[in-house]
């Protein structure tokens, strides 16, 4: 699996640095330049790497391990694993949409303890606990000692709040 | 000039002066340990106040505060993969899988320790280089620079591991990626899309972020562990990281040379200098498998040179008024509201506030260390909280933490695209540190090289000493790297830093 996963990034790869030649070919010289020098370099290697990946398929598989084989071992099913996986970028889109919604302030201690109380399952007083943390470190340390102001969300401006 | 010294001495243990020390030392300790903040938000925090300050009172608290940063911002770095500021990216490297093989107390005490040795010896060059550092710093143009950056490209090989030919492809998509935005010598727009905020380029917090922070705490989250995967028991004694500090004595010094001399150079900002650090670590130690792993060294050699930094870019800031960084820009403007002018004046009429600046920095960083290390024990004990607690308290730092670059919901966006690569390249096994080193020196490269040639009207500068000098260095690093590699100092099936970065 790992295999096709690099084979893949290795063609975005090569695709991002076909893109970078192609834009770069209708700016001066002097942008241009600096461009290619990279790119060009970059999309051969990505020609060597994917010959390579082709040539010595078997062996990488067996001998090379890698970064990601940790979330995909024997000690999570790989199943397992990947409903984890699309779940914690779920949160995390979450968040974002929830702070573009409502605004930081509001946003981060709502996330902190509706995950706390329905994905990590914890109690009403751990999860509620976590969230004062995150208020008091918005508003005690950003906004009352740095004097960070925080965006509103765009519910307060639908609202004229 | 001894009486000077002296006499600086006895006016920085005064007890509003020593007062007023500990407030910058606690206050930039909060700030490096929060993630997005950093010493230029403390500055400029501090810097109203400034007004009602001496000169000796003013810059006791000023530097006391930039001090500690890069102790501090340690802390997230090692426990959550989350550099607390840009001088922390490397630490990662083996200070997290420390955290994750139960030695973080370890990982504190040796960092905490380089970074006092790191500083005091920044503070020690400060002191010495003051009178005869103009011809160095003036020898250094825009060539130079040019070959610096290159000399860190030259790492890319070493942060590779196992996946030099993915390492390589990910640098050069880390400068390209760095090419985004208006271009300073032509104003062409590259690949901003139409919108406003790309003008600027890819901001670097949130993207370096991303590529450490977000899939870190994926996988955390997969695996429904706690960071340290190893019982309480075995939380290695901070005595130990102090011990091999000690005992890797050549280590510290080499790197606070190298740390003092990166902020020496005016234009390489601090972004780079732990990533040299770094990469001169892996190369001259053996044995080298350990690194990525948890190796001591991975943290020792980065932090020394990190904290040695400072002492090196007040050099150039108190001598010649040439700030090298945004926090020492700040700073200059605190030397304005005083009435201080950089220069020869700072050697003469104000050679009393210079040594107070030296002092200054020589207690923060004790006073810091003092302050920090009773901490670690309960800092470590954080790695053994469920990672299910954490996980949300962390998300979210990090989402507060990218905000703060330039306040644009951008920045979210640029951490979470970050994060979503980064994690497909954690699972296909290519390193990542590359494409952060590429991100980072891919500015200094195009911005010199676009000087050098037209200042020279070609390629005439490559006959600069400084230039051969520096292509010689990093000629000799590659060179000494693959001599070692062909030798077998290291099996084939271990040699590789594959685990950089990620989990071994």
């Amino acid at each position: 699996m790992k295999g096709g996963i690099s084979q893949g990034l290795n063609l975005c790869m090569a695709g991002l640095f076909v893109c970078a030649i192609l834009s770069a070919m209708q700016w001066p010289v002097h942008s241009r330049a600096f461009v290619m020098a990279i790119a060009f370099p970059g999309l051969l290697l990505t020609v060597v790497l994917f010959v390579r990946q082709r040539w010595r398929r078997g062996t990488d598989a067996a001998t090379s391990p890698g970064l990601g084989d940790t979330p995909l071992d024997a000690d999570v099913p790989p199943a397992v694993a990947r409903r984890r996986m699309v779940n914690v970028f779920a949160w995390i889109f979450a968040l974002f949409a929830l702070v573009r919604l409502v605004g930081f302030e509001i946003a981060v201690p709502v996330f902190t303890f509706v995950y706390l109380r329905f994905q990590a399952r914890e109690g009403l007083l751990v999860s509620g606990a976590a969230a004062v943390v995150m208020v008091a470190l918005i508003v005690g340390v950003f906004n009352w000692i740095l004097h960070v102001l925080w965006p509103k969300g765009m519910l307060q401006g639908w609202l004229g709040l | 000039m001894l009486e000077s010294l002296l006499t600086a001495l006895g006016v920085i243990f005064a007890p509003y002066h020593l007062l007023l020390l500990l407030l910058g030392v606690l206050l930039g300790i909060l700030l490096g340990a929060v993630p997005g903040l950093g010493g230029i938000v403390g500055l400029t925090v501090v810097l109203p106040f400034v007004f009602e300050l001496s000169p000796s009172e003013a810059m006791v608290l000023l530097v006391g505060l930039v001090a500690v940063v890069t102790s501090s911002d340690s802390i997230p770095a090692v426990l959550f993969a989350v550099p607390g500021t840009a001088a922390a990216q490397a630490t990662i490297m083996d200070g997290h899988p420390m955290a994750k093989k139960g030695e973080a107390g370890r990982a504190f005490g040796a960092i905490y320790s380089a970074s006092m040795m790191g500083g005091v010896f920044g503070a020690v060059a400060l002191l010495l280089a003051v009178p005869i550092m103009r011809p160095l710093v003036l020898s250094v143009g825009s060539p130079e620079l040019f070959m610096l950056g290159l000399l860190g490209i030259s790492m890319v090989g070493v942060l590779s591991g196992r996946a030099p030919l993915q390492g390589l492809i990910a640098g050069m998509a880390g400068v390209l990626a760095s090419m985004v935005g208006m271009d300073p010598q032509t104003g062409i727009l590259r690949w901003t899309f139409g919108a406003l905020y790309l003008w600027e380029g890819l901001p670097l917090v949130p993207a370096v972020m991303g590529v450490f922070g977000i899939p870190e705490i994926v996988e955390m989250v997969i695996r429904r562990k706690s960071i340290a995967d190893v019982p309480r028991q075995a939380i290695k004694g901070v005595l130990t990281g102090i011990g091999d500090t000690f005992r890797h004595w050549f280590l510290v010094l080499r790197c606070s040379v190298l740390g003092t001399w990166i902020g020496l150079i005016p234009g390489l900002g601090s972004d780079v200098v732990d990533w040299f650090a770094y990469g001169h670590t892996v190369q001259s130690s053996r044995p080298r498998e350990g690194f990525g792993k948890g190796d001591v060294r991975g943290v020792i050699g980065p932090e020394s040179a990190a904290n040695a930094k400072l002492g090196g870019s007040l050099i150039p800031t108190i001598a010649f008024g040439i700030p090298g960084s945004l926090q020492m820009i700040i700073l200059l403007g605190a030397f304005m509201i005083l009435g201080l002018r950089p220069g020869p004046e700072m050697l003469t009429d104000n050679l009393d506030v210079t040594f107070t600046i030296v002092w200054s920095l020589v207690l923060a960083n004790v006073f810091g260390t003092l302050i920090l290390l009773p901490l670690t024990g309960q800092l470590a004990k954080l790695a053994l909280v469920r990672i299910q607690i954490l996980a949300p308290v962390i998300i979210s730092i990090l989402f507060l933490a990218s905000f703060l670059t330039t306040r644009d919901y951008g920045d979210l966006v640029v951490l979470i695209g970050f994060g979503l690569f980064a994690w497909v390249m954690k699972l296909a096994g290519w390193p990542r540190p590359p494409l952060v080193l590429g991100l980072v020196l891919g500015p200094i490269i195009g911005k010199y090289l676009f000087i050098s040639t037209h200042a020279y009207n070609g390629f005439g500068w490559l006959a600069r000493p400084g230039v051969i000098l520096l292509f010689l260095a990093m000629a000799a690093s590659v060179a000494f790297g693959l001599v070692r590699e062909k030798r077998g100092e290291t099996a084939p099936e271990t040699r590789a830093v594959e685990g950089i970065g990620g989990t071994p």
